[in-house]
């Protein structure tokens, strides 16, 4: 049904050179998908308890305004608490969205998310693996790492999934469904299963430290943040503008897609480094947040095509801007508290996930 | 020219194909014939480069062994038996993204467009281009994978040599009409002198069709040849386990009349 209208509207709308071609409506697209970023994260800064002129500051922030007559309390609610707030979500909401776009890809289904197969789960063991043994064992890495050791401990723990649930669901050219679902399970319980048993053995102060990270929140966003998941976000996003025409061939399978002359092995290790990366930073900064990586690249197949090369960037968009208004209801809905960003995600998500899952029955071949 | 020197194939503990010799010439339709089981489709799989094998195959000269993907796309497209497509793709973007891989990729969009259509327009399935491949029937995916296969090897022949078609079981989801225009299709594109080589079970296509038939049976070459050589009474009825009966049309094509396996044994 949705689909006939997207039809329809790709007839009618923006009348492409070929029929059938969505790319101009595709880019179209992700200019205004661009344009509301930019829109929603000037909402963002200026969303909140306390009341500041946003823009005056900016401006000063920038060198445009002289910046007389500002109070430095305003300066530190918006320049040290919202702004890397704001960016880290944009972060974060673009990662979550992408490394779900990647995923869906490379298993070639629209249900693949990192938090529903298990890769969430692994980066969060190796986030909290870190906390719990950063001072003893893994203390040589620790050191290494320096601030980043949190989420590249994450990013680890989720590639080192990816790669295992890859490897399972797939023999013989075929990636199975079923056995990555059930599988993703099993490697999501399990990693569950160690991370209870590091929380079993931590102390108090890394016991408050592993939960005020697991909450889901953007709340503890500082510049520190942001600067260390950078090296870990930025590469993920540049690699899946590698994939792009990569995936698009996978969705015929994978001997269409070596035929077509894709360098198949090439395209699944960069996928699963994109996937585990992305998921790793977003664990690492906001713990659990779910459903993101579902959601905006299905909404986003349907109004623009699942060709990868829009798809991709404007999952980041849309994933951004998603996570944001999340993160704006949950600051706003129950003030003076703020809600769990990934309660707002899931309660959005979950009925959408399952409304996807009715809708395909019959055409789901576990 | 394809060949493929002392080939052998095992699945597990089975060997699929046993110590095979196979060529094929470009400005040639080559069929690879055979009953279920005979090593058909494996013998075209491992021209792809899709399995493991021993042996030698060589793609216009060359080892496939020391070629990358992007190389091989660019002298041969292969049309699967079948292929599931797991997003919503519209037709054009199906046969578009056929060119998307290639490393000398057509750069103009407007040229892309102008091959989309008529590569659609090829296969008899012009006006097509703004429907999703997945609501349309068996025999139109299949036309208009061929088709996405046709924008990867527009040219049959460039000047590093003839491009190959490798076909499995082209026309085995086709109306009888379409049978004909795929088959036609593919001999234009010999006779333009790039190659093809098609796994067929259809013997009268095959007899119509073929420049050289080769027929396999047990994983080995029973015969391989032009059609009148190859395509006999005895050598079909043996391969095949049946009683066959090749006759000539007045205009020297050959047919392959079946005969009922029951009045066989009634008469007999």
């Amino acid at each position: 049904m949705l689909q006939r209208i997207a039809q329809r509207q790709a007839a009618t709308a923006y009348p492409p050179a070929l029929q059938g071609d969505r790319s101009a409506r595709a880019r179209f697209a992700l200019v205004v998908l661009a344009v509301t970023l930019v829109l929603t994260m000037a909402l963002a800064l200026q969303v909140g308890a306390f009341d500041a002129p946003t823009l005056r500051i900016l401006m000063a922030w920038a060198g445009l305004d002289d910046g007389q007559g500002l109070a430095a309390v305003d300066r530190i609610v918006i320049l040290s608490i919202r702004l890397p707030r704001v960016i880290m979500g944009a972060m974060v909401g673009a990662a979550l969205a992408v490394s779900g776009a990647v995923m869906q890809g490379l298993f070639r289904n629209p249900l693949a998310d990192p938090g529903i197969v298990g890769v969430s789960a692994g980066a969060s063991l190796g986030a909290v693996a870190i906390i719990v043994l950063g001072g003893t064992v893994l203390a040589p890495y620790a050191e290494l790492t320096g601030a980043n050791a949190l989420p590249f401990a994450a990013f680890l723990g989720g590639l080192a999934s990816t790669y295992i649930l890859y490897s399972i669901a797939t023999r013989e050219r075929r990636t199975s469904v079923a056995t990555m679902l059930l599988a993703g399970i099993a490697l999501g319980a399990f990693a569950l299963a160690m991370t209870g048993l590091l929380i079993f053995v931590a102390d108090d102060l890394q016991l408050r430290q592993i939960s005020f990270w697991s909450l889901g929140s953007l709340a503890g966003a500082t510049w520190e943040k942001v600067v260390s998941v950078i090296p870990i976000i930025l590469p993920a996003l540049a690699a899946s503008a590698y994939l792009a025409r990569g995936l698009n061939a996978l969705a015929f399978g994978e001997a269409a897609a070596v035929h077509m002359g894709i360098p198949l092995q090439t395209v699944k290790n960069t996928a699963i480094f994109a996937i585990a990366a992305a998921t790793g930073a977003a664990v690492a900064v906001s713990g659990g947040i779910g459903f993101v990586g579902i959601i905006v690249p299905h909404v986003l197949r349907l109004l623009i095509g699942p060709d990868h090369r829009y798809l991709l960037p404007a999952s980041a968009l849309l994933g951004a801007v998603f996570l944001l208004l999340a993160d704006c209801v949950s600051r706003t809905i129950v003030p003076p508290a703020e809600l769990p960003i990934g309660i707002v995600t899931a309660a959005i998500g979950a009925p959408f996930f399952l409304w996807i899952l009715l809708r395909r029955r019959g055409i789901i071949d576990l | 020219m394809v060949e493929a020197e002392n080939l052998s194939i095992r699945y597990g503990p089975h060997l699929i194909l046993r110590d095979i010799d196979f060529a094929a010439e470009a400005g040639c339709v080559s069929v690879i014939a055979g009953p279920n089981g005979s090593g058909k489709t494996t013998l075209l799989k491992a021209l792809c480069g899709d399995l493991s094998y021993a042996g030698t195959i060589r793609l216009n000269g060359r080892n496939i062994r020391g070629l990358k993907p992007y190389q091989m796309a660019a002298r041969r497209g292969v049309l699967a038996q079948e292929t599931t497509l797991s997003f919503p793709f519209t037709v054009a973007e199906v046969v578009r993204i056929g060119m998307s891989a290639l490393a000398a990729r057509p750069d103009d969009r407007a040229f892309r467009d102008r091959r989309v259509s008529e590569a659609l327009a090829a296969v008899d399935l012009p006006g097509f281009a703004g429907r999703f491949y997945q609501e349309l029937s068996g025999g139109e995916r299949q036309r208009v994978q061929l088709a996405r296969v046709l924008c990867q090897i527009w040219e049959p022949v460039d000047e590093d040599g003839p491009r190959w078609l490798f076909l499995d079981e082209p026309v085995s989801s086709l109306d009888i009409r379409h049978q004909i225009g795929v088959m036609e299709l593919a001999a234009d594109y010999a006779r333009r002198g790039g190659g093809v080589i098609a796994v067929m079970h259809d013997l009268n296509l095959t007899a119509m069709f073929a420049d050289q038939v080769t027929l396999l049976s047990g994983g080995t070459v029973v015969a391989a040849g032009t059609p009148d050589r190859v395509m006999t009474d005895a050598a079909l009825s043996t391969t095949f386990g049946c009683r066959l009966r090749v006759g000539v049309r007045p205009s020297n094509d050959l047919f392959v009349l079946p005969h009922s396996m029951m009045a066989h044994s009634a008469t007999s």
